[in-house]
């Protein structure tokens, strides 16, 4: 019977980041002095695809600190790439 | 696309033979694409008895792994997986008998899954026709474990057998799909008659394992996953529960209604 060689990973995914922040502007007059840190939240969708053909994805909603939408962000994305480098 | 073009016309040319020659063997071709991932996979079928293959698929995206689709409008991050791996899965399928079964490769252990497929309802009243191949092809729809389906079968090849678990049609199904579109199975060459040896006998020497357990084992270890993932947080980061979403089209199952 012919052999078929088997890959040792079964699964496979990817993920998505979705952000917001409230990064709230300090501002006298018109004149923008600074950013204050805000609260950012992400949430992290992780799709899993299975051999047989069923396939999970789940979300988990992270918060952490930011001082801006960018900064928060980068945070998403700088978790994303640890996530995906497990 | 020439290709499978000669292929569906030496087919048609065997049609009136294949009315009288149904010991005679097809294999089927699809394109299947499950989300976003296409792939190749195939189904030898007799008039009693199928085998049906899922090619194995090994994406290798370190290269661009770093490579981010970043959507400043509705704030999304895109990230590829490094690896994309999946096994190659054979599925046994007996005319007479509704149990499913085919082959699992989890965690290094090899094993048999029986899945004991319910009875597909199939909705035969639609009238639309759709020429695949050459041939020309009923639609039905049904439901099936949750999911709305939609099946174009050929009447003109009277095997009851199709894609991946669905089955019990006038003909060979050619092309199917769910509603949202997220799975589809076209059909993309056809070779009748097949005249390699086949091997439909289920391995007998591999344990056996119900789908529900291996439902089960499935999302114990997401669950795992997910329990794995928040025990190493970026520091200050904070979280919330996480929900498992069944993605797929199989979103209930017999069990649990």
């Amino acid at each position: 019977m012919k052999k078929f060689i088997f890959s040792a990973v079964a699964l496979i995914g990817f993920t998505v980041a979705s952000y917001g922040a409230n990064a709230v502007d300090v501002k006298e007059g018109n004149q923008l002095l600074e950013k204050a840190a805000g609260i950012c939240t992400y949430t992290i969708t992780t799709t899993l695809t299975y051999s047989d053909g069923s396939t999970y994805s789940y979300d988990t909603e992270y918060s952490t600190i930011a001082s801006s939408l960018r900064h928060c962000m980068d945070k998403a994305q700088a978790h994303v790439d640890r996530l995906n480098a497990q | 696309m020439m290709k499978t073009k000669k292929i569906f016309t030496l087919l048609f040319f065997f049609i009136y033979i294949f009315c009288y020659s149904q010991d005679d063997k097809i294999l089927v071709q699809y394109k299947s694409v499950r989300n976003n991932l296409e792939n190749t996979e195939s189904i030898i079928a007799e008039k009693n008895q199928a085998l049906y293959v899922t090619d194995p698929l090994y994406i290798d995206n370190k290269e661009n792994a770093k490579i981010t689709k970043i959507d400043e409008e509705n704030n999304r991050i895109e990230v590829s997986q490094k690896i994309i791996s999946l096994d190659f899965t054979k599925y046994y399928l007996k005319q007479n008998s509704n149990i499913l079964y085919y082959t699992r490769q989890f965690k290094n252990k090899e094993s048999i899954v029986r899945d004991s497929l319910p009875t597909i309802k199939w909705d035969l009243s639609q009238t639309e026709t759709k020429n695949i191949g050459g041939f020309i092809c009923n639609k039905a729809t049904a439901n099936f474990r949750g999911s709305e389906i939609v099946a174009w079968y050929a009447v003109d090849i009277p095997i009851s057998f199709g894609p991946w678990k669905f089955r019990d049609l006038p003909g060979l199904i050619l092309e199917l799909y769910n509603q949202e579109m997220t799975q589809i199975w076209r059909a993309e060459k056809v070779i009748y008659p097949y005249l390699e040896s086949s091997d439909f006998q289920v391995p007998a020497h591999l344990p056996m394992v119900t789908l529900r357990e291996v439902v089960w084992e499935m999302e114990e270890d997401i669950k795992e996953q997910i329990r794995r993932s928040n025990a190493k947080l970026p520091q200050g980061v904070r979280t919330t529960n996480s929900k498992i979403n069944r993605t797929g089209i199989e979103k209930i199952y017999e069990w649990e209604k």
